[in-house]
């Protein structure tokens, strides 16, 4: 469970976007769409940014190196922040583990 | 040997329809059916028995209620994966549209008389043009010079107001309440709807004779007087989406609305009931292409101004843009 996995545990594991998710970019939000649910969830542009990566990447670590670099700021910043997005993200079934969930 | 009435063939919110003994004035004999949107979608009245009976085996869900102030149902939609969609309202009777769009089947109440085809037109066509794959926004809509503009509003905030004004000055009107969008290409087409103003008294009563003339036959329906207009033509690219508001300003104030806030765009879609992935997509697709694509502005109006008024504000915006 991801509650249960240290942020370094998680940032080595490998995500994905299920195909009963979409996401649209706006010019200040990304809006996120749970097919299954029908819910919308909104997403400031950095997150979306990382979603975007998330989906690109796979790996959660690998994710945190291209936003570092693309943002210019610390690999730690960067890499706590991730972590706490996938958490949540996690959480409300929008990404999820490649190979299902650990533990 | 008895005669029977040949279908009447009609388009209406990018859909080509076919009508079986149904009359219904506001729907523009002027429209052209899109290619796109053929096959038909067969209209017809049936016995409530013939929905009762298709409806027998449904496993529904309640998809959408509509209640008056005083807590009354005045219109329920209960959804099922097979039967589709049926539509029940305490003054027209039952409907129902199977899920693929290609059918409605009416049994009104025989003291539902005119009103129920305002019911066939507002609620049950565009819940087809949904099920047929375009998007309908809540919003009215004309045609001005080269391209459609949209007004998006919360009820009795003035978007059929300012249609009809603009109506009255020469635009063509492509909807009242429901505006059908589609995309072609790279361009985003408004669809004309029905062929009806639903006019509320304060602006009933601020039109003059000899504009009231000019709009053509009208009827009372449901407190509003309801004015059956010619559409245009056919399918128009949008040029702008106003979303009317309110200001405590002395002035009306327009202003494009950048970044575009996608959740104000996403409430105001038509057709909840629909709640397909297909369809959320669809939706969430349209409207990401209107903030990219198309000028939404906000348009913030005192209370004391008039219709008229924010007409000439919407004609002053689209002079502009065009010079």
């Amino acid at each position: 469970m991801p509650d249960q996995l240290t942020d370094a545990e998680l940032l080595d594991l490998t995500v994905r976007v299920p195909e009963h998710v979409v996401h649209r970019a706006f010019v200040a939000e990304t809006v996120v769409l749970n097919l299954q649910t029908g819910r919308y969830h909104g997403l400031n542009p950095s997150a979306g940014r990382m979603l975007a990566v998330l989906e690109s990447e796979g790996r959660i670590r690998t994710a945190a190196d291209t936003i570092a670099e693309e943002y210019e700021q610390p690999l730690e910043l960067i890499e706590r922040d991730l972590a706490k997005l996938c958490r949540q993200l996690l959480e409300r079934r929008l990404i999820e583990f490649t190979g299902g969930t650990p533990g | 040997m008895s005669a029977t009435a040949l279908p009447v063939r009609r388009a209406a919110f990018g859909v080509a329809l076919e009508l079986e003994g149904i009359d219904v004035p506001s729907l523009d004999a002027g429209v052209r059916a899109p290619a796109a949107a053929e096959p038909r979608t067969r209209v017809r009245r049936v016995a409530a028995r013939e929905i009762a009976a298709r409806w027998a085996d449904a496993r529904p869900e309640r998809a959408r209620e509509l209640r008056g102030r005083d807590g009354r149902l005045l219109l329920s939609v209960d959804a099922d994966p097979v039967q589709g969609y049926l539509m029940r309202t305490p003054r027209d009777g039952r409907f129902l549209v199977p899920p693929d769009g290609l059918e409605v089947l009416c049994a009104p109440l025989a003291r539902a008389a005119r009103s129920w085809t305002d019911l066939l037109v507002g609620q049950l066509l565009p819940l087809v043009a949904t099920l047929r794959g375009l998007e309908v926004l809540h919003a009215s809509a004309v045609a001005l010079d080269r391209g459609a503009l949209l007004f998006t509003a919360p009820a009795g905030a003035g978007k059929t107001s300012a249609a009809l004004r603009l109506v009255l000055e020469g635009a063509r009107l492509l909807a009242d309440d429901a505006v059908a969008i589609d995309a072609h290409g790279d361009r985003l087409l408004a669809h004309p709807g029905a062929g009806a103003l639903a006019v509320r008294r304060e602006e009933q009563r601020r039109l003059r004779r000899g504009e009231r003339a000019r709009l053509g036959g009208a009827r009372r329906s449901a407190g509003k007087t309801r004015y059956d207009v010619s559409t245009a033509g056919g399918p128009v690219p949008v040029a702008a989406m106003f979303m009317l508001g309110r200001t405590d300003s002395t002035r009306p104030i327009v202003r494009r609305l950048d970044p575009v806030d996608p959740f104000r765009l996403l409430a105001g879609t038509f057709n909840l009931s629909v709640r397909t992935p297909e369809r959320l997509r669809r939706q969430l697709d349209l409207c990401a292409r209107l903030a990219d694509e198309v000028p939404v502005l906000s348009l913030d109006v005192p209370p004391t101004v008039d219709a008229g008024t924010l007409a000439a504000c919407v004609r002053e915006w689209a002079t502009e843009r065009r010079s």
